[in-house]
């Protein structure tokens, strides 16, 4: 019942505000297009797709220099803001704590809103394809699903290629395990502290490395491998779960907690 | 319906708000709770409803212990603080939405509520232009809707007109006929005497004579 609930109000009321991303993929593909334009390479539409979530080579083994990666950073806030914001936004007001009662069940309702970032993540990662996509056939960038952007180690898998997705889907299932020991705030602020370190930091203990393709073994040989970071994902969701899940049963619902905030 | 508070206490950072009380409210009664701001009336409602947890002691419902057989009472209407509704929605689709998660109620049972409260079932307008009246009403007629066992309400005569109020009392007594057990908590003495069958002082997070 909460899900029908979240899906109604924290879902298609707030498909509109993908907007905000898909400006920011174009400029990120526009960014791209010139670029390749302007060194003659023969990119197709996968290489604008994995470009948002390419982020920068494990930092210093690629010998390189540090440039924090502005469009994987961007890329990634976005949910955070957008899961910062639904889920405990209401709860300490009587429509909300009205919503939790009449539905009957705390864990059922911590679970529709796991549901409902999972959905979140999904339409919003479905979206950057699509304006990639759709910025290629209008720029006239062949439809192709050739990886000609980053260079394969001889570890690719194409399963690395969906890390992104989980990783924002447990990162924003952390953030929201956070919200039941703080608030919504502190928990964003938190997470993007977590995925800013991870730009300079590569270890799968900051799990926000996974959601970065140059940070992974397929691409990188100093990276993460696929399938250690499927499973540090793996362990960080059944924990966060699971504690979000117990500490939310156990928490008071005060209006005072709502005036802190 | 029966409701139990067996030896509640709350304490919240090491200051108890709720000392202690022991009570047994039954079906078809309207309570009233009486007492200063800060005295514990709405603590005690939030915690018969499930919103917070006793630090000892339990409410049991119908036999069931609540945050322990059941997360919230299975069939409760609450007005807990200021009414509150999505703002970009019109009464009858908060009501809607609400309905939703638990009692189905067809529309028309929708709309006979809201005309019950004094509002109009087919004003188009969004709750972020209401009145404060109407956003009251709309908060009482979100509590009573689906005829719940137990109904909860904080203050709901504010900012009501006299119509309006005089609506609520025949709500009220409707419920209580059908067997609803009724807690009111009202700053207007007179009100609270002329709808309550039983006046609970309470005084310090104590239930006092």
């Amino acid at each position: 019942m909460y899900f029908k609930y979240d899906l109604k109000v924290g879902f298609l009321r707030d498909l509109p505000k993908l907007l905000i991303l898909v400006g920011i993929v174009l400029v990120a593909n526009i960014s791209l297009f010139r670029y390749a334009e302007l060194f003659s390479l023969n990119l197709g539409s996968l290489d604008y797709i994995l470009y948002l979530t390419k982020s920068i080579a494990p930092f210093p083994q690629s010998g390189e220099e540090f440039r924090f990666p502005v469009v994987w950073y961007l890329i990634q806030l976005y949910p955070m803001w957008m899961v910062g914001r639904y889920p405990f936004s209401s709860v300490y007001d009587n429509h909300g704590a009205g919503v939790l009662i009449y539905g009957g069940s705390r864990s059922r309702w911590y679970l529709s809103k796991v549901v409902w970032i999972a959905l979140t993540v999904l339409a919003y990662y479905l979206t950057m394809i699509i304006t990639s996509l759709a910025f290629c056939l209008l720029a006239g960038v062949p439809i192709s699903w050739e990886i000609n952007l980053l260079e394969l180690t001889e570890e690719f898998s194409s399963v690395a290629l969906f890390l992104p997705i989980v990783t924002s889907f447990v990162t924003e299932v952390f953030q929201l395990f956070l919200m039941t020991l703080t608030t919504p705030i502190i928990s964003f602020f938190l997470v993007a502290a977590i995925s800013a370190a991870s730009t300079y930091v590569t270890s799968p203990i900051l799990f926000t490395n996974c959601s970065q393709l140059l940070k992974l073994s397929a691409f990188s040989e100093d990276g993460i491998g696929t399938g250690e970071g499927y499973l540090t994902l793996l362990i960080v969701f059944a924990l966060s779960l699971a504690a979000g899940l117990i500490i939310f049963n156990r928490r008071d619902i005060l209006k005072s907690q709502r005036d802190e905030e | 319906m029966i409701l139990e508070l067996q030896n509640v206490t709350k304490t919240i950072k090491g200051v108890t708000v709720l000392d202690n009380i022991s009570l047994t409210m039954q079906g078809g009664k309207v309570y009233g709770f009486q007492g200063k701001n800060g005295s514990g009336k709405t603590m005690l409602m939030r915690l018969i409803c499930g919103l917070i947890k006793p630090t000892s002691g339990q409410v049991i419902i119908n036999g069931e212990t609540l945050g322990k057989d059941i997360s919230f009472p299975r069939s409760v209407g609450v007005l807990i603080e200021n009414p509150s509704f999505l703002p970009e929605c019109t009464a009858l689709r908060n009501l809607r939405l609400l309905s939703d998660l638990r009692d189905h109620l067809s529309d028309n049972e929708l709309k006979a509520v809201l005309f019950d409260v004094g509002l109009d079932p087919e004003d188009k307008r969004k709750y972020r232009s209401f009145s404060l009246g109407m956003k009251q009403k709309l908060g009482i007629a979100a509590a009573v809707m689906g005829i719940p066992e137990l109904v909860i309400l904080d203050e709901p005569i504010n900012a009501v007109d006299d119509a309006g109020v005089g609506n609520i009392r025949k709500i009220l007594m409707r419920l209580k006929e059908s067997g609803s057990l009724i807690i009111v908590a009202c700053h207007d003495r007179e009100e609270l005497e002329l709808i309550s069958d039983e006046i609970l002082k309470i005084d310090a997070g104590r239930i006092v004579p």
